[in-house]
C-alpha cells in the first residue's frame, strides 16, 4: 500500500485545507487574516532586511570584484570620452531649455502626484517577481498604478491594493509588458519580462538603427504607462536579419533586486483603451 | 520541549524567506527553506512533530508570500509520503532518501505554484519555467538540505544515540 492509513488521512486534509483556503482567498474572505498578519509581520520583515543589508553586501560585492575591476578599467576610458560628451551636451541643452521654453513643453512627470513607499516584503516564490509595499488603499494606492524609483526609472505596476500595503509586479516579471521607445533612434517595441529576470525588447523593426547602450524609456501608448519614463539600457541587439523583427536585451535601471525607496504614482490613471 | 522551539523556528523560517533570502539569490533563484526545514524535520524527529508544522507552515508561508493563501499548503501536502518511506528505510540512508524526496517535493511543490499563478492568468511558458526556475531551483534545494539535515541530525538526541552507538 503506497499510503498508510493515518498519513492518508493527514494527505486528504491538508490538501482539502489548502484548496478550501484557495477558494477562501480567491473570493477575498481571508483579506483581514492577511491584512492583520501584515500588520504584525511586515516590521519585524523589515527589521530581518535591515539586519542581513551589510551580508548581503559583503556577498554582493565578493563575487563582483573580478567584474569590478574589468568594469573600472573601461569606466576610465568611458570618463574621458563623456567628459568630451558633456562640454558638447551642455552646449546643446542650453539650447534645448531655451526651445522647451519657447514651445511650452512641460515635463511630463510634473504634474504627477506620487505616494512614497518602502519595500517590506518580496514573493519568495522564483516564478514571480513581486514586492510588497506599505502603501495600500488607505494611502490611494489603485490597481494598475505605474511604480518608479529615482531618475524616474520604472519599477512595474501594483498588481493587488489591501487596505495597508500593497504588491507591485516588477518590469522583469513573466507578466509584464510595457509599450517602449528607443530615446536615441526613436524605434519602438514592446519591453517584455521573463523567467530570466532580463527585459526583452519585442516586436522592434528590423531597419531600426539600435545599439547596446541605447536608453529604451515608456512610450505611452496603450495607456497603461505615462510617456517617457525611464526603462533600461540596451545590453545586446540580434543581427539575424531573416528574423522580421529585433530581438533587444534590455538591463532594467532600476536596481530591482535591491529596491528600497519607490514612488507610486497615484495621479496617472490607466486608460483602458476600446477598439473602434 | 520541540514545539517551543519548532514553532518560533517555522515562523522564522517564513519571515526569512520573504526577506532576507530574496538579497541573497543566486542567479535570481533562493531555495525553499521551509520545505527544507520541513522534510528534514520529518525524517529526522518522525511525523508526530512534522504533520501539525507542516500545515502550519505551509499558512504561514500563504501569509507572507504573494501567492494565494493555501497554494503552499497544497504544495506540501505530499509529505505524508515520505513518511511512510521514512518508516521502512530511515536506518538504511536518512539522507539519501532525504535528497532524493527533495527533488520529488521542490518540483511538486514549485509546479503546485505554477498551476496557481496561471489560474490566476500568468501567461508564462511552463518549458521555460521548468527549466530556468523549478528545475535549477530543486537543485539549489538538494544543496541547502544537506547542512540543514545534519544540523537537523546534531539537535535530535535520538538520532545523536544512533549515530554515535
Amino acid at each position: 500500500m503506497l499510503l498508510t492509513a493515518r498519513s492518508a488521512a493527514w494527505f486528504a486534509s491538508v490538501m482539502g485545507a489548502g484548496f478550501l483556503l484557495l477558494a477562501l482567498s480567491g473570493i477575498g474572505l481571508l483579506r483581514p487574516v492577511e491584512d492583520v498578519s501584515y500588520t504584525v509581520l511586515s516590521p519585524i520583515e523589515t527589521l530581518l532586511r535591515s539586519a542581513a543589508e551589510p551580508i548581503a553586501d559583503i556577498v554582493a560585492n565578493y563575487g563582483d570584484v573580478r567584474d569590478l575591476t574589468r568594469e573600472n578599467e573601461a569606466l576610465r576610458a568611458e570618463t574621458e570620452r563623456l567628459n568630451a560628451e558633456i562640454a558638447r551636451l551642455r552646449e546643446e541643452a542650453t539650447r534645448t531649455d531655451e526651445l522647451e521654453r519657447l514651445l511650452g513643453t512641460r515635463d511630463a512627470l510634473a504634474n504627477q502626484e506620487f505616494v512614497t513607499a518602502s519595500v517590506v516584503a518580496r514573493d519568495p516564490s522564483n516564478l514571480r517577481q513581486l514586492v510588497a509595499i506599505n502603501a495600500g488603499r488607505e494611502d490611494g494606492v489603485k490597481v494598475g498604478m505605474p511604480v518608479v524609483t529615482e531618475g524616474s526609472t520604472l519599477v512595474g505596476t501594483v498588481s493587488r491594493v489591501e487596505d495597508d500595503h500593497a504588491w507591485v509586479t516588477l518590469v522583469t516579471d513573466v507578466d509584464s509588458a510595457v509599450s517602449g521607445i528607443l530615446l536615441e533612434s526613436r524605434a519602438q517595441g514592446v519591453v517584455a519580462g521573463g523567467y530570466n529576470r532580463r527585459l526583452s525588447m519585442e516586436f522592434v523593426d528590423q531597419n531600426a538603427a539600435v545599439k547596446q547602450g541605447d536608453t529604451v524609456i515608456t512610450s505611452g501608448l496603450g495607456g497603461t504607462y505615462p510617456k517617457d519614463l525611464v526603462i533600461g539600457k540596451v545590453t545586446g541587439v540580434s543581427a539575424n536579419r531573416q528574423e522580421l523583427f529585433r530581438s533587444v536585451t534590455v538591463e532594467p535601471l532600476a536596481s530591482l533586486s535591491r529596491l528600497e525607496t519607490v514612488l507610486v504614482m497615484t495621479s496617472f490613471v490607466p486608460t483602458r483603451i476600446t477598439t473602434p | 520541549m520541540s514545539y517551543y522551539v519548532g514553532l518560533p523556528l517555522l515562523v522564522l523560517v517564513a519571515l526569512l524567506e520573504a526577506s532576507v533570502l530574496p538579497m541573497f539569490r543566486v542567479y535570481g533563484l533562493q531555495p525553499n527553506l521551509m520545505l527544507l526545514l520541513l522534510i528534514a524535520w520529518l525524517i529526522v524527529r518522525g511525523a508526530g512533530e512534522a504533520f501539525i508544522f507542516a500545515p502550519i507552515g505551509g499558512v504561514l508561508l500563504g501569509l507572507v508570500d504573494g501567492a494565494p493563501t493555501g497554494t503552499a499548503l497544497i504544495g506540501l501536502a505530499p509529505l505524508a509520503f515520505l513518511q511512510d518511506l521514512r518508516g521502512s528505510q530511515l536506518r538504511e540512508g536518512g539522507l539519501i532518501m532525504a535528497i532524493a524526496f527533495t527533488i520529488v517535493m521542490s518540483l511538486f511543490y514549485n509546479y503546485v505554484h505554477l498551476a496557481v499563478f496561471t489560474l490566476e492568468g500568468q501567461s508564462g511558458d511552463w518549458l521555460v519555467a521548468s527549466t530556468r526556475i523549478i528545475v535549477p531551483t530543486a537543485l539549489i534545494n538538494v544543496f541547502v538540505l544537506v547542512p540543514l539535515y545534519g544540523l537537523m541530525t546534531l539537535a535530535s538526541p535520538a538520532q545523536r544515540r544512533t549515530v554515535y552507538a
